[in-house]
């Protein structure tokens, strides 16, 4: 800190900030004190989650498996387009960046219309789910494995390795493959953490067969008690916060993206 | 790159096709209301956002403290909710029976707020509840890349705290705030899940889409509007993107 800030600024700065972090925790914590509250009763009980978990467990489940699929799916196609654009840059590739980051800006509504009036004899099948939610996980990958690739010395490494006397595969296994673990690892858990929240391409597309769990909660909010939507919402806290949460601690940088609203 | 000409570009090309085809592109008095509806009060929350978080981004930007890293992920937790569950939560803090006009009732015996998460106003509460966390994100990344020594070089000539803010660090950061603006203004104007929740009497683009689609089976319309919003996202986004590169 090479300001002199003086007392009284710092104290407001960090007053108006603690206040801000206060204003986003305090609505959460208010909807996981409701989900213990029975409807009736107004007594303290787990009954909501039973209700929850018996209504709606097919689409937690659903949603769980699908997110799975999403990361994995997202990873086999972006990985190689993240490296090669990193590693291998070619003419017009930053402009090819440019456009697979061009569906974190588009309203996913709208996109949810164009999928579905794009392929509508696939309407009900889950691939189309997560295709459509791949538009928004792949520029994620992309970005956090290009921008961590292009900070290492990858070149001097692989240099290095041969040098050394390490073939393709070795110089990929023992060089390439550890450095890249952590941001892949990264690169999952915001991945998942969005499929799984994922609300506004996934609500049109979803079926009644193929409910996803945000789409389950819409349901809680309109037609069950306060106290039932109450504990959906904290089963769908507890499927998204510790994977960004974990996100956050492991990329400690400030990191823009997050959820489509 | 194929991925995304099968699942974007092929679908919102039928999209167009459905637009311009079956009758001439009109929309109409709700539509246009709905879209100036949803304009005015993205380009409130935008403005909002960017004046609430500009104090948190700096802090989370410039001073090194214990905690930072705990404070940061606390603030933008709301990044993880999608929009019904901001709605959701709008209704339990905000409405007719909700946690800050019961406890404002016990505090001061006076309901504040009551009932708001049906009004505008709790849209615009709604809507700045996942806003601030993107506003301040986007923002601390803009300032942390500014240069320490020109600070620390008008400091030494006698500026003051505020002078150096306004005369140097608001101009500099300035490009970065218009990026800023531009993107949360881009996030709001598509927000579905919040207003499906809260709208009930103001008319917004994508709740219109979504009845049109869903109701009224009228496809045309509905493709219509979405492109509308593709575009006005797009050129946000594009003017967000310049101006990030400027700063």
């Amino acid at each position: 800190m090479i300001e002199r800030w003086g007392r009284r600024r710092m104290a407001w700065g960090y007053l108006t900030t603690a206040v801000v972090a206060v204003i986003s925790l305090l609505p959460p914590l208010v909807a996981v004190s409701h989900s213990f509250r029975a409807p009736e009763s107004e007594q303290w009980s787990g009954s909501s989650y039973e209700y929850v978990m018996t209504t709606y467990g097919n689409s937690l489940s659903f949603s769980l498996r699908l997110a799975l699929f999403v990361v994995i799916a997202s990873l086999v196609i972006a990985m190689p387009a993240a490296i090669a654009f990193a590693r291998f840059p070619f003419r017009f590739s930053s402009v090819i960046e440019e456009l697979i980051m061009t569906p974190l800006s588009l309203p996913g509504i709208s996109i949810a219309i164009a999928v579905i009036i794009g392929y509508n004899s696939l309407r009900g099948n889950w691939l189309l789910l997560a295709m459509a939610q791949m538009l928004y996980t792949i520029p994620y990958v992309v970005r956090i494995l290009g921008n961590s690739l292009r900070l290492l010395p990858l070149d001097e490494l692989e240099d290095a390795a041969r040098t050394l006397g390490a073939g393709r595969y070795l110089r990929y296994r023992h060089v390439i493959a550890p450095l890249i673990v952590h941001p892949t690892v990264l690169a999952s858990l915001i991945v998942f953490a969005i499929s799984w929240g994922e609300f506004n391409v996934s609500f049109l597309l979803a079926t009644p067969t193929q409910l996803t769990f945000p789409a389950a909660l819409f349901a809680t909010y309109t037609s069950n008690s306060l106290s039932v939507a109450g504990a959906a919402t904290a089963i769908f806290i507890l499927g998204a916060v510790p994977f960004f949460v974990a996100f956050q601690l492991l990329e400690r940088r400030p990191f823009e993206g997050g959820q489509g609203v | 790159m194929i991925f995304l000409g099968f699942a974007l570009v092929y679908p919102v090309y039928r999209l167009g096709g459905l637009a311009f085809t079956g009758g001439p592109v009109r929309l109409d008095r709700v539509a246009w209301l709905g879209l100036r509806n949803s304009i005015l009060l993205s380009l409130g929350v935008a403005f909002c956002s960017i004046v609430i978080c500009f104090i948190p981004a700096w802090v989370l930007a410039r001073w090194s403290f214990r905690g930072k890293l705990l404070l940061r992920t606390a603030l933008t937790l709301p990044l993880t909710f999608s929009g019904v569950v901001v709605g959701f939560l709008a209704i339990l803090m905000i409405g007719r029976v909700g946690f800050i006009p019961t406890l404002a009732e016990t505090l001061f015996g006076f309901s504040f707020l009551g009932a708001a998460a049906y009004t505008p106003i709790g849209l615009v509460l709604a809507y700045l509840y996942f806003e601030i966390p993107r506003a301040t994100l986007a923002l601390e990344s803009a300032f942390a890349e500014l240069d320490h020594d020109l600070e620390a070089a008008a400091a030494t000539l006698g500026a003051s705290a505020g002078r150096r803010m306004f005369r140097l660090v608001v101009p500099m950061v300035f490009p970065a705030l218009i990026a800023t603006f531009f993107l949360t203004f881009s996030v709001s104007l598509g927000s579905y899940g919040v207003a499906l929740m809260l709208s009930r009497r103001l008319t917004l683009v994508p709740m219109e889409i979504y009845s049109s689609f869903t109701g009224f089976l009228d496809d045309q319309r509905a493709a219509i509007l979405s492109l509308t919003l593709i575009g006005i996202s797009l050129s946000a986004s594009v003017v967000s993107r310049l101006m990030r590169r400027f700063s």
